[in-house]
């Protein structure tokens, strides 16, 4: 999963940098209980030998053979030396003598650079389109995704754009530069890190990755890049000693968890894991940890909107949109009523395996009626497409962040009903049309009002979700989406967000029925909604009073709930806090950001939060205050020294700035920011040379950052060694190709250069 | 069902039960039946452990049953008591020396131990009838080894003719006598019944009558135009069901397996026999000369307690078993009892009745759930590993739990009243005899508001695919392996009807 949500705002003068990332907040103590470590799990290999029908099943399984290490029988893209061609560079994929797959990168006025694919993540076994990435392990300790991707079934190398050039993926040409790739230079790494682009820990068994305060770099590590027994089942370790021990027979506990007597949203919870985007609470998660002390699941809604009111791909997303079905809302279906866990096979909800994935058995198991007369229901001919229960009702949809290029369409996991004019309204094409091309959406529609007549109506919350998109006044549309008896916490979830995103606003109008309904909601058994109706309550009535004396008896609530709730109801408080920020309102930023403290106290990442947004407003001794504490609540965050550094330097003490920035890079060796602002203090006090040294580090751990270029540019000036100049200033300009000032000083440079005759 | 009139002869008629017997001796009776007539070899009337309230129910309706088996003879004797006596008879006399009573029959310390005590009779039996009775035995029970001293029947069988002089003032004056002699007892036992009487207000010959089909008292008492039924297990696969020691203690002692009837809702009991261990192992050596039947094999390896644990959990959140069964003293009473399951039944039937009732038990009202292979053994191992475990249940009170009389056919009316009504309730106010035993209220059949939001489709499949499939409890079964579509399709229009209600019109809209 794409981080979509960090962005480097950076200011000319005082070269203050900003570091932005919405809505992801991070707890440094793992909370008691969780005692889950990489040591605990064992590997696929262990269970084999008592497991090993399940175990068969999943070595062929898409699980299975999901990634690894790269050799002949997993890798699907050419590695033939055949180029990858760029407009301003040629990459070239190929297997040394020693049978390593690397990527050679040539660029001119470049040193080649060679990456070591260190894993295969996909093998395209999607239906819907798949795809192949692959990982390389870097000096610091990251494992990163290169920017080259594979599509198998439209044969071609890809990148995403969509951070740079928001065009999504598109297949490698020669009008494609590779500062057009959002992962060039590659900063998305394998684990949760808020530094970095992350995918989480979804592709590939126990990914973790940790920073090592004694040898100063990432410790990146997992079991294998399938996805292994221990990813649903959780650590082996102590099943497989009990087993081991001769004594599992006689004991309460196997030393493991049973997978099949969870409830449905426990059983929804274990694919979750991966198969959803989700916000995070805490960084180190294991499978057998619970996984909502780590993340907020439904919180993606807030920002991002990955889906539609209905629950459909809006952007793009993974298979947690089930939460919207009525098969599960009004139902009991999980993943695994259609899916084996371990074959992935597809089967019926008795277990009774089918053939494939189109099989009617998987709705007839449940949808007994409907058998009765098919062609009745589905008004197509029984053996047609057409009566297919998915064709209809879980059609393959291209996800819309993707673009059009490459095929990367998964089926409707909300299980839909086709509803051709309003799907087209919501820029969905709907089932009838997949097939039915030529027919107009509006004869689509007419027939299945002939067909149908009056259809089943959507569930009044979903109706008010669509209507609410365009609500200008919070009393009308907290009527329509803040429904706290609807059985539905996807979709209230989705409510609250509305609300919270469009129409909340500290310090508003007091209205009664808007603050009834926020606290009914936050007693919500669903963690995320009850956060996130306190956060609307806390952020529109905080203030007052009684909203107030009702807030606060939750600053003291312990338990489990509690802390669940308070964890999402800082971290809503912080995204709305950030986006304030962004908009420069620093007072209202600022405001939000301490009611988030008031919830979650000595919360290092709010406190970081402040004190940029006092950066933001010039009030630099009170940025340092607020770094400081950030710090003491945890030292390991090389940044937080870095904007504390900053203030320093923008109040004029340049020598403890410079102390500070040394200290950021003693915690952190590998932060780029630290070294360029450490440039930019060098090269104010004259020091041209060290001011070079510095910029010159910085761009070479992060080679994307344009301003660094320019700088270095600049220093080089001041030394005269234009040649220098002009190549770094053209550096910068790969990366942000409208700076005008380093357009100028290309121009003049070039000029310059220039050879006379 | 074949019954042997010979014991419809050697039990006696109910018919006239209220004309026989003190009340108050049968409510004390038929809470502990005794031994009486000692001619009828080892014949017996069994115990079916009813409460107070249930022999109440009896009692009054026996009380009402006033009807003489034949066309009545022209008894010489009136019927009305007391009626003076023109002589006075000293009826010791008469007992010992004139008619010879104590040939048979014992009394104040003398006599034979072939037949009644005659001490006892007074607190049992009611002085008219015992006249009639004194006077021709015969008339009431053909077979009666009693002679009729004083009396003999004419010619055509229709009238009474004396053998002895005023045999008619003497059975009289014996009659009397013999009810003195009881008199104390009597009062007591009559005295109890009136006070139960009182305090049960609520319990009504009605009742009676349905404990009376329920307990199939029919079987061996004749009343009326009663029959027996069948309403137990088919014996003929006895061999094949049941471990042999559990069925020999079982005889002696037999414990409740079903809560409220064979026919889940019929109130039948297996009453206790008082069988001695002889007789016992004598029945158990006769039924187990039928083959086995049963030839799955069921591997029961020994459970972990983890493995015990986790079947719980699968019985208790995920399976619809405890719907009808109960188990550890938590479930539904529609079903036999599965604590002691394994103590009672093999292995190979167990899984065999798991798998496929319809097949191993025809008839039943068991649905079948599938289930993995691995999941039936696994409920087969978890019931043999608590083999030592017995039977907790016992039996609901006929009188506070709705009676659903038995229907067989396949009408929709009558598929409900089988498989539903016990819990969803007769009219469907789901107020079955079941449904206080479910964690889950069962949805109101008959509920405008509840029904008319759903389809007819979502009906038939929750019918089909059980509860669980709509987000509601797991204990409503599935009926799709036991009923036909068509019956269940049938069954949909029949809940509608309990609503009058249709579904909503998006679901009607476009059905032809």
């Amino acid at each position: 999963m794409r981080n979509l949500k960090q962005t480097i705002i950076l200011a000319t003068i005082p070269l203050v940098i900003f570091l932005g990332a919405f809505s992801e907040k991070y707890f440094e103590s793992i909370q008691p209980g969780d005692s889950v470590k990489f040591e605990d799990f064992v590997g696929a290999e262990a269970c084999a030998s008592c497991h090993e029908p399940q175990f068969s099943a999943w070595k062929s399984s898409t699980h299975g053979r999901a990634g690894g290490k790269p050799d002949k029988s997993n890798v699907i893209a050419p590695f033939d030396g055949s180029p990858i061609v760029f407009r301003d560079g040629v990459v070239i994929p190929s297997v040394t003598a020693e049978g390593e797959y690397v990527f050679a990168v040539r660029q001119a006025d470049r040193r080649e650079k060679v990456f070591v694919v260190e894993g295969v993540i996909g093998g395209a076994h999607m239906t819907g389109g798949g795809t192949q990435g692959f990982v390389s392990r870097f000096p610091d300790g990251t494992v990163r995704f290169l920017p080259f991707d594979y599509s198998k079934s439209s044969n071609t190398w890809f990148a995403n754009t969509n951070t740079r050039k928001n065009k999504g993926w598109v297949p490698i040409n020669k009008e494609l530069s590779l500062a057009d790739c959002g992962d060039w230079p590659p900063n998305r790494i394998l684990g949760t890190n808020d530094r970095f682009a992350n995918c989480q820990e979804c592709h590939g068994s126990q990914i973790s990755i940790t920073f090592d305060r004694i040898a100063r770099k990432y410790q990146t590590r997992y079991s294998s890049l399938a996805i292994n027994c221990e990813s649903c089942h959780g650590p082996g370790k102590k099943h497989v000693e009990l087993a081991l021990s001769g004594k599992i027979g006689e004991s309460e506990s196997i030393g493991i968890r049973s997978l099949s007597i969870l409830d449905k949203g426990a059983s929804l919870k274990v694919c979750f894991q991966c198969h959803a985007v989700k916000d995070v609470i805490a960084p180190g998660y294991f499978s057998g940890k619970n996984l909502e002390d780590h993340y907020a699941l439904k919180f993606p809604a807030l920002g991002e909107q990955p889906l539609h009111p209905d629950g459909r791909v809006r952007t793009f997303s993974y298979q947690e949109n089930h939460l919207f079905s009525d098969c599960y809302a009004n139902g009991s279906m999980t993943c695994v009523d259609c899916h084996d866990p371990h074959s992935q096979g597809y089967r019926d909800v008795n277990r009774h395996p089918l053939t494939d994935r189109f099989n009617n058995g998987q709705c007839t198991g449940c949808h007994a009626a409907k058998l009765s007369s098919l062609e009745q229901h589905s008004r197509h001919n029984p053996d047609s497409p057409g009566s297919k229960c998915v064709n209809c009702h879980m059609p393959y949809l291209q996800h819309p962040e993707v673009g059009k290029h490459i095929r990367f369409a998964r089926s409707d996991h909300t299980i839909s009903i086709p509803r051709p004019a309003f799907d087209a309204s919501l820029g969905i094409e709907s089932a009838c049309k997949q097939c039915h091309q030529d027919k107009s959406v509006k004869s689509l529609e007419q027939k299945t009002k002939e067909w149908y007549g009056e259809m089943k109506p959507q569930k009044p919350i979903v109706a008010g979700l669509v209507r609410a998109q365009k609500a200008k006044d919070a009393a009308t549309a907290a009527r329509q989406i803040l429904l706290p008896s609807a059985n539905f916490p996807a979709a209230q979830f989705a409510g609250l967000s509305l609300m919270f995103e469009n129409l909340l606003h500290p310090n508003m109008t007091f209205h009664r029925s808007i603050s009834d309904s926020l606290k009914k909601l936050a007693e919500s058994e669903d963690f995320d909604v009850a956060g996130l109706a306190l956060a609307c309550l806390d952020l529109a009535y905080g203030e007052l009073g009684p909203t107030k004396s009702f807030l606060e008896q939750f600053f003291v609530a312990n338990g489990e709930r509690a802390r669940q709730v308070k964890n999402r109801w800082a971290l809503a408080l912080g995204y709305a806090g950030d986006k304030h920020r962004e908009a420069t309102l620093f007072d209202e930023s600022i405001l939000i950001y301490k009611k988030a403290l008031r919830v979650t106290p000595d919360d290092a990442r709010i406190l970081h939060n402040i004190a940029q947004s006092y950066s933001g407003m010039q009030d630099f001794e009170n940025a340092a205050a607020y770094c400081v504490r950030s710090i003491e609540a945890d030292s390991s965050q090389a940044l937080v020294f870095v904007n504390l550094a900053i203030a320093y330097s923008a109040l004029g003490q340049t020598r403890e700035a410079l102390e500070i920035y040394q200290k950021a890079t003693q915690v952190n060796p590998f932060e780029p920011l630290a070294y360029f602002n450490m440039g930019n203090v060098y090269l104010v006090q004259g020091r041209e040379f060290s001011a070079i040294d510095s910029y010159q580090k910085a761009v070479e751990l992060d080679p994307s950052l344009a301003l660094g270029h320019f700088y270095l540019a600049r220093a080089y000036l001041t030394t005269k060694q234009y040649g220098l100049a002009l190549e770094s200033v053209k550096r910068a300009l790969e990366f942000d190709p409208s700076h005008s000032s380093a357009r100028q000083m290309r121009n003049d440079l070039e000029a310059f250069l220039k050879p006379r005759k | 069902m074949p019954l042997s009139s010979d014991i419809f002869e050697k039990a006696p008629s109910l018919s006239y039960a209220g004309l026989r017997y003190n009340p108050g001796y049968l409510f004390a009776y038929l809470g502990n039946p005794q031994s009486i007539r000692k001619h009828i070899d080892r014949r017996r009337m069994p115990d079916f452990f009813l409460d107070e309230r249930e022999r109440l129910a009896l009692t009054l309706f026996l009380s009402g049953q006033k009807t003489l088996p034949r066309p009545p003879l022209r008894f010489p004797i009136e019927l009305t008591y007391p009626q003076p006596l023109t002589k006075s008879y000293d009826p010791t006399k008469l007992i010992v020396e004139e008619l010879q009573c104590t040939a048979c029959h014992k009394m104040a310390g003398t006599g034979a131990d072939v037949a009644v005590d005659l001490a006892s009779i007074g607190a049992r039996l009611n002085t008219g009838w015992l006249a009639q009775y004194l006077a021709m035995p015969q008339a009431f029970d053909l077979l009666s080894p009693m002679p009729a001293q004083a009396y003999t029947l004419s010619q055509h069988g229709s009238k009474l003719e004396e053998v002895i002089p005023n045999a008619g003032e003497k059975i009289r004056a014996m009659a009397h006598y013999l009810t003195e002699l009881g008199k104390e007892e009597r009062l007591r036992l009559k005295a109890d019944f009136e006070k139960s009487k009182k305090s049960n207000r609520d319990i009504t010959p009605q009742l009676g009558e349905r404990i009376f089909s329920s307990l199939n008292c029919a079987g061996c008492h004749e009343l009326g135009a009663k029959r027996p039924w069948k309403n137990g297990p088919d014996l003929r696969k006895e061999a094949s069901r049941v471990k042999k020691e559990w069925l020999v203690s079982y005889l002696q002692e037999p414990k409740p397996i079903r809560p409220f009837g064979f026919i889940p809702g019929t109130g039948s009991r297996m009453p206790d026999y008082s069988l001695k261990p002889d007789e016992a192992a004598e029945v158990v050596a006769f039924l187990f000369q039928q083959p086995d039947s049963f030839h799955t094999s069921v591997t029961s390896a020994s459970l972990s307690p983890f493995s015990q644990r986790k079947t719980e959990i699968l019985l208790r959140e995920q399976l619809p078993c405890l719907g009808c069964h109960q188990l550890n003293g938590e479930g539904g009473k529609v079903a036999p009892d599965l604590s002691g399951v394994a103590q009672r039944l093999k292995p190979e039937f167990l899984i065999s009745m798991i798998r496929d009732p319809q097949h191993s038990v025809p008839g039943t009202m068991m649905p079948e759930t599938p289930m993995g292979e691995t999941t039936s053994q696994l409920l087969v191992s978890y019931f043999v590993s608590r083999e030592n475990v017995s039977d907790t249940t016992r039996y609901l009170s006929l009188t506070n739990f709705q009676l659903i009389p038995h229907s067989e056919g396949s009408e929709p009316s009558q598929l409900y009243a089988r498989f539903c009504s016990a819990c969803h309730g007769e009219e469907g106010r789901s107020d079955g005899f079941n449904a206080r035993f479910l964690p889950t209220k069962p949805s109101s059949l008959s509920s405008k508001s509840l029904m008319s939001p759903r389809a007819d489709d979502t009906i038939f499949d929750g019918i089909h695919n059980g509860g669980a499939i709509l987000g509601k409890s797991p204990r409503m079964p599935m009926f799709g392996e036991t009923l036909s579509r068509e019956q269940i399709w049938m069954l949909v229009k029949y809940i509608r009807q309990m609503c009058k209600c249709e579904g909503p019109t998006w679901s009607r809209a476009g059905v032809k």
